[in-house]
């Protein structure tokens, strides 16, 4: 297994030292190397199991796409129902802060001058400016937030 | 040239008036101001602090003095109203910091695997999510392992252990093996002394075949003899079936006859 798989071991720490902060009162305990690598295993493990349990629901609704819904679907098959709700609030907490980030942006696009524009539309004919349109279109349909295979 | 040289003459003299001036401006500027006000913290705000900042214009007006006096409250409530909230935000802000995995790597992750093929955008996000509260509860199980043996350090076999007894976990059993002593210990078997496990290979002894039996014709002798095997010899102690799969039980103490008391010395 490559490095480029592993999950980054300081964010594991982080995390195993943020749970056990609140279990034990002292804050005493610490976690030793091999069990950092061992949390760290499992954590991939557990990504490759759940994601191969959600492609199996995705491939029986005849889809390509794994969507979330799969993904809430695959975390009751594989016993683990409890995550389900926790996990739909952070996701709508995710979706919020993304509609905001649009928010932003397209404002900031309003609010910047239009001269180059005017000056480049006096400037071209007709036809380039219809296919300029044509481009923006397919830009627009593309972007539908999913990735294909890279490798 | 006479007036020349004057001039230059002049322009040093200027020059040496010149220095002590910047040298007295020099020290003045690493002397502390002597008018300073003293710098008073938030949370030690008092009235007269609050006063000493709201001089009063009229203080012989009693209409005016009420409406500064009223005004002085309201700002000391909202003040103090402040500081409260502030204050109970940082107790109830438990989350400091996200602690978000990588997207990036966790697509990665899940590309590893050839079936997959395309992942909407949202699904490593609730992947990061979810991996991090499976190991916040892999953490809880091996911190409760720990607890047991009264430890301080969590370590691979705790983790082991923790797989082990939960089905849910079942996925991970090859994943983080547990070590054998912990599956003996598990099932009764600590503390039985080495000797009890035969190991026939190492106490059998090894012969080679006789000369004779080495021929011209067959450089590897006799097709009979097998070279190198052991011999296996069925009185070997070392070779004694042992039944040591089994939790060793307590012997049982003998019971003392009641009919015959053991004698007892009155002294």
């Amino acid at each position: 297994m490559s490095e480029a798989e592993e999950l980054p071991r300081s964010i594991m720490r982080r995390v195993v030292k943020y749970k056990l902060s609140r279990c034990s009162e002292d804050g005493e305990i610490s976690v030793s190397k091999d069990g950092l690598l061992a949390f760290s295993e499992s954590g991939r493990i557990f990504i490759h199991y759940l994601s191969a349990t959600a492609n199996d629901i995705c491939k029986e609704s005849k889809r390509q796409i794994i969507n979330v819904e799969n993904v809430f679907k695959a975390l009751e098959e594989t016993e683990f129902p409890e995550f389900v709700c926790p996990l739909k609030a952070s996701l709508e907490e995710f979706r919020k802060k993304n509609a905001r980030k649009k928010v932003v942006v397209s404002k900031g696009k309003e609010d910047e001058p239009k001269k180059k524009r005017k000056l480049e539309g006096e400037s071209s004919d007709k036809g380039e400016g219809s296919e300029k349109g044509e481009d923006n279109d397919k830009g627009e349909d593309s972007d539908k937030g999913v990735s294909g295979d890279d490798q | 040239m006479q007036v020349h040289v004057y001039n230059n003459n002049a322009k040093m003299d200027q020059n040496q008036h010149v220095q002590p001036a910047q040298e007295a401006y020099g020290e003045n500027q690493y002397q502390s101001n002597p008018v300073t006000t003293p710098t008073v913290l938030p949370t030690q705000t008092s009235d007269s602090s609050l006063s000493s900042s709201y001089p009063r214009q009229h203080p012989n007006d009693p209409q005016l003095e009420a409406m500064y006096e009223l005004r002085q409250e309201r700002l000391q409530q909202q003040l103090n109203n402040f500081w409260a909230k502030q204050c109970q935000e940082i107790q109830e802000a438990t989350d400091l910091r996200t602690h978000s995995l990588p997207l990036a790597r966790i697509k990665k992750i899940m590309k590893s695997d050839e079936d997959v093929k395309l992942v909407s955008a949202e699904a490593p996000v609730v992947f990061a999510k979810a991996c991090e509260m499976f190991i916040m509860e892999l953490t809880l199980r091996a911190w409760a392992n720990v607890e047991e043996d009264q430890r301080k350090i969590i370590k691979k076999h705790d983790i082991a252990s923790s797989i082990s007894r939960a089905d849910v976990f079942d996925f991970l059993i090859d994943t983080v093996p547990r070590p054998l002593e912990n599956i003996l210990d598990q099932q009764g078997f600590v503390g039985l002394p080495t000797s009890t496990v035969p190991t026939p290979l190492n106490d059998a002894c090894y012969h080679n075949p006789p000369p004779q039996a080495l021929v011209p014709g067959n450089p590897y002798g006799s097709p009979r003899i097998a070279v190198g095997m052991p011999i296996l010899d069925q009185n070997h102690p070392g070779l004694q079936i042992h039944h040591f799969l089994t939790p060793m039980e307590p012997t049982p103490t003998p019971t003392p006859n009641p009919q015959n008391p053991s004698p007892s010395s009155d002294c």
